[in-house]
Formats: C-alpha cells, structure tokens, sequence
C-alpha cells in the first residue's frame, strides 16, 4: 500500500481515473503530487466551492484547472453529508478519507462555456 | 464580436436573477420566453441609456418584435444543464443555490440591479401580448419597431472604455460562478460524485498504479 506524506487517505470517484486516461504523465504525476500534499492537509490553500457545487472543495492545480473534493470529517461535521453529499456508505467511511471527485479543466469552464 | 467570457457569466447570472426576481417580488410562477426575451431587452436597453454596462446580449427585430439568439441560446444551455426549469422558464433548486451563494454580487452592484429592478418591476406584470404591442409601438429614428425590417439590430452592448459603471465581479468570484453555469462541469461534476454517492470508490493504487 502506498505511503502518503499525511494522515488523511484519498479514494476517488472512478469517473476521476477516466479523466486522468487522457492526461500527459508530468500532468498525472503533479496531480499525485498534489494529492499527497493534501493528505497533509486538505484545508491548506483550498476553498468552498459554490452554488450547487456546495459541500465540495477545489484545490488548484495549476493557473486554470482545479481539483474537486471533499474531506469526509468536515463533511459531516458541517452537516454537508445530509445536505448536499449523501453517499451511501458514509457511515463505512473513516473520518480522514478524502474523497477526490473530479477535476475542473479550465478549457471547460473558459473555452468550452458556449 | 462575440461575447467574452466574463460577459457570458454576467449575462446568464443577470438572467437567472430576472426569473427569480419575477417569482419574489411578482409572485410568478412561471416566464414565457417572449417576456424574458423583453423584460432582458427593456433592461438593457435603460442600462444602456445610463452607459451602465450589465447585460451584454445583442437583440435584431424579429416578429415579437425584439429577439436576442445569444440570450436563446443561454436559455436553452441554462434548462438543457436543470440550471433553470424550462420551457416556461421556473426558477429550481439549482438557480436558488447559485443566485444566494452569488448574491453578495447584487450587492456589490446595486446601481446596476436598481435599474433592472425598476424595468422589471414596471412590465414583468403587463400581459405578454400587450408588452409585445408596446414594444411594436416604441419610436425608433423616424418611425416604430415594427416598421423595421427583420433582422435589424436594435440593441448591442456598450463597450467597456464607454461605460460610466461595469458588472464588478472580481477573479475569484468569476471563477466560481463560470464553474457553476459551465454546462460540461456541471455534467462532469454531477457523474463524478453521483458514483461516490452510490459508493462506488477506487484506492489511490488503483487511480495511480
């Protein structure tokens, strides 16, 4: 199993792992890198995102695409679990899961905005 | 030319605010899109007037008699995504979480939304029919709308070097809000943690090798 930097331990969506299909390797590889500082702490330089996005985070990647996620302790102590989250097996899940959902290409929300 | 990026988010947040604003204030609890087509042209056109840039949507002559294919379109990517209820435009879910989130922007623009306010609240009542007829009947150079041919442009935004006032939305806020009526992240988005939603995880060995 791997080691992370931190004590938290990110699962994904299998829908980020398609994403991540087309990617060039050095951009894969910033994106575990980034991953693993978040381990370390996922509030670091993060924030809320917003409208029906709520209960998510986005963590930069670099100057246009993000990283959405959400830490599962924060989840259910905002209440974001029942309000906007809802998954199934969160009472499975242990406090320090990240739950790395998608990543946001900017072209998608700049160039791609028709 | 066509719309920056900046200006498409306005216009689409703008437009959100318009239908919701009908339901607030006026009680309504659905738009036709002839009446949003002329309640964003009326708006426009006294934003406009006062050189304050907000609604950035290009409108012709056409039969009803002014009509805007940038605002058709916005309409229809806004209700394609459930952004917004449609075909008679409702406000949903969705629309309250971006308009309240979003909302410091209104503040933060109040002359702006002032003015959308006043045109909105003066004909978002009047019935459709009669809001069209009066809209036939306004004076344009030497005659009426109506007596222009189709296709004639009416009503195009100013530039940003002559307004006296523009849409203040900072980076940040822009960011978020393009992510919120960006279509392909919406869909995206909603895959993606409709699968954790379900439960269906991978550990970082599997993602990452």
């Amino acid at each position: 199993m791997r080691k992370f930097s931190g004590s938290y331990v990110p699962e994904y969506a299998p829908h980020f792992s398609e994403q991540l299909a087309g990617l060039s390797p050095d951009f894969v590889d910033s994106i575990e890198q980034k991953i693993d500082a978040l381990t370390i702490n996922p509030y670091h330089n993060t924030r809320f995102m917003k409208g029906q996005h709520k209960g998510k985070r986005k963590a930069r990647l670099n100057d246009s695409d993000r990283l959405a996620f959400v830490i599962c302790e924060e989840c259910r102590k905002l209440g974001h679990d029942r309000r906007y989250n809802r998954c199934s097996d969160c009472d499975k899940t242990p406090e320090n899961t990240l739950v790395i959902g998608y990543i946001i290409f900017g072209h998608d929300y700049k160039r791609g905005f028709r | 030319m066509a719309r920056t990026l900046r200006e498409k988010v306005i216009d689409r947040l703008l437009s959100l605010y318009i239908v919701n604003r009908c339901k607030t204030k006026h009680n309504m609890d659905c738009i036709s899109e002839t009446k949003l087509q002329k309640l964003v042209f009326y708006s426009e056109r006294k934003l406009n007037r006062n050189k304050y840039k907000g609604f950035n949507y290009r409108f012709i002559k056409l039969l009803f008699p002014t009509y805007s294919e940038e605002l058709r379109t916005d309409l229809a990517v806004l209700t394609d995504h459930e952004i917004l209820d449609g075909p008679y435009f409702k406000e949903n879910k969705k629309t309250k979480m971006i308009l309240k989130d979003f909302s410091e922007l209104f503040d933060r623009n109040r002359e702006i939304m002032d003015v959308i306010d006043s045109e909105v609240d003066k004909k978002a009542l009047v019935p459709t029919q009669k809001l069209v007829k009066n809209t036939k009947r306004i004076r344009w150079r030497n005659g009426v709308i109506n007596d222009l041919k189709n296709g004639t442009p009416l009503l195009y935004p100013i530039e940003e070097a002559r307004a006296n006032c523009s849409f203040q939305i900072d980076k940040e806020a822009l960011e978020d809000l393009a992510i919120c009526l960006s279509p392909k992240v919406s869909e995206g988005m909603e895959k993606a943690f409709d699968e954790l939603r379900r439960g269906r995880r991978l550990t970082h060995a599997e993602v990452f090798g």
